[in-house]
């Protein structure tokens, strides 16, 4: 079915709207149409990123902090952390972050509190009953013990000067998601996270 | 909404008379870079990377809109863009760095207009990144588009070290892509300071963070590739963390590399800490910046022991 082609004057319109992506995918549908073959609007098109480019590139307009409601981001932290913030809300906040040490500081107060509270350990409803006594002869014990603290002192001087001691706890996978999220913030060429790093044969 | 966008199209219409801009293309890599990043494009994407003989090559479905981009390898979706990602599927996770500063790096590359030419059938044209009088880059261009089509990243001896072309291309992008949405984010923040060098063969510190294993994440880039370095002071049994690692030897010193599709590894033991770099940078940048990280090595016993004892 042969689609609508817009007027000019909607066209820019509709350009905008793609480039925002706040069009349904008819309207999408439309705008590839355009764009891969009418040269007038490809012009249209590429003039209106660059203006958009230009725009961008603008020094952004620094709001004296008493302007601000309390000068700070309260409330907007949590929703910083939640990744609910959309993209130009998150750009503000991110830019106040990096000047202000007083949000920074409670950024990582707020993270570090939903860590511990991540990684409490369920309660162990059955840990109650006391542990039975096992009776054993005094001179038994005392040389067991004898015995373990030689053979510990000989395991820690064997560890500490020879051994490598405990590994890292890296995977290649985790490194690599933190450097393609980094990366991705920087002008360049795409990364792909590790795992979707699918070698053909 | 389509009233107002008029007034708003109307408004940039008229800056751009009042600016004089121009549809020209720029003669600056950071424009071309950021036109790149901001297109809209989806398709399939080839990738490779040959080093040594060592060939790795990837095939994947990407979406690129709002400087984000969307990859799926079948079982795993991934959205990385603007220092976030996140990843559905085996396993999920979401990660977002917190910026210190844009970068203001020096002009180690300059653009050579190429010719004009047709990548899928599409009108398109060729740029030549030169980096000290070498190309180091050849990119196609789809013209109306601004997207990347084709790329080739060229080693000192101008042989080909990285590729990357679509096979497949459309305008079309799923308009869900820009929603932001409802993750939990792992919030990472600048660290003040990292026991690494501001510099290393022309790239620049540019932030650190705090790594796993009480580690650190130091990001480095010149402006058009980049790695991160990841140490942390406990010796790692590399070989045993690593899948395809094979010995690299440069400046007399022995390294374990893993070649990817679009990354290359370095994975080493420095006398009292273990090191890790991935970028995307050409083997002989590489070359120079390990050169310049703290090399190879291993511990004197009794300072291992001091160390262990005493921290």
């Amino acid at each position: 079915m042969a689609r609508v082609i817009p007027d000019p004057e909607r066209r820019g319109a509709l350009f905008s709207a793609y480039l925002d992506g706040q069009l349904t995918p008819a309207e999408v549908a439309v705008v590839s149409d355009l764009l891969d073959g009418d040269t007038e609007a490809i012009a249209e098109f590429r003039a209106l990123m660059g203006v958009r480019r230009a725009v961008r590139l603008l020094p952004e307009l620094e709001v004296p902090p008493h302007l601000l409601p309390d000068g700070h981001l309260g409330d907007r932290l949590s929703a910083y952390l939640d990744g609910e913030l959309v993209t130009l809300e998150h750009r503000r906040v991110t830019h106040h972050l990096v000047d202000c040490v007083d949000c920074r500081s409670e950024l990582h107060e707020l993270d570090r509190a939903r860590i511990a509270v991540r990684s409490l350990p369920g309660v162990d409803m059955t840990a109650t009953g006391e542990m039975p006594a096992v009776p054993a002869a005094r001179f038994r014990r005392r040389f067991v013990a004898g015995s373990v603290a030689a053979a510990a002192a000989v395991a820690l001087f064997v560890g500490l000067t020879v051994g490598g001691g405990d590994q890292p706890a890296f995977s290649l996978d985790d490194l690599g998601s933190r450097h393609v999220a980094r990366a991705s913030a920087e002008p360049g060429f795409a990364v792909l996270p590790p795992s979707m790093e699918v070698a053909l044969p | 909404m389509i009233i107002r966008r008029i007034i708003v199209v109307g408004g940039l219409a008229a800056l751009v008379v009042a600016a004089g801009a121009s549809t020209a293309r720029a003669d600056d890599l950071s424009e071309y870079l950021e036109d790149a990043g901001n297109a809209i494009y989806s398709g399939q994407r080839l990738v490779g990377t040959t080093w040594d003989g060592i060939e790795r090559i990837g095939m994947i479905e990407v979406q690129h809109h709002g400087g984000f981009e969307s990859v799926d390898a079948g079982s795993v979706n991934a959205m990385v863009g603007a220092g976030r990602m996140y990843m559905d599927g085996l396993d999920d996770a979401a990660i977002s760095f917190v910026l210190r500063s844009t970068p203001n790096l020096g002009a180690r590359y300059t653009v050579e207009n190429g010719e004009a030419t047709r990548h899928l059938g599409r009108p398109a044209t060729v740029l030549d990144v030169v980096e000290a009088g070498k190309l180091r880059i050849r990119m196609v261009v789809d013209d109306s588009t601004s997207a990347p089509v084709a790329t080739q990243v060229f080693d000192a001896e101008g042989e080909v070290f990285r590729y990357s072309s679509m096979v497949d291309f459309s305008v079309w992008v799923d308009p869900s892509m820009a929603q932001t949405d409802g993750r939990e984010y792992r919030m990472m923040l600048p660290l003040d300071h990292v026991d690494l060098p501001a510099t290393l063969a022309g790239y620049q510190l540019i932030d650190a963070y705090a790594g796993p294993d009480d580690g650190r994440q130091a990001f480095y880039t010149d402006g058009l590739f980049s790695f991160s370095v990841f140490t942390t002071e406990r010796r790692a049994n590399w070989a045993e963390i690593a899948d395809n690692e094979l010995p690299y030897t440069t400046g007399g010193r022995d390294y374990l590399r893993v070649v990817t599709p679009t990354s290359v590894w370095v994975l080493w033991n420095a006398p009292a800490m273990a090191v890790a770099l991935v970028g995307d940078l050409p083997p002989d940048h590489l070359d120079h910046v390990l050169a310049e990280l703290p090399h190879p090595g291993t511990e004197n016993w009794l300072k291992r022991l001091w160390r262990k004892l005493f921290g």
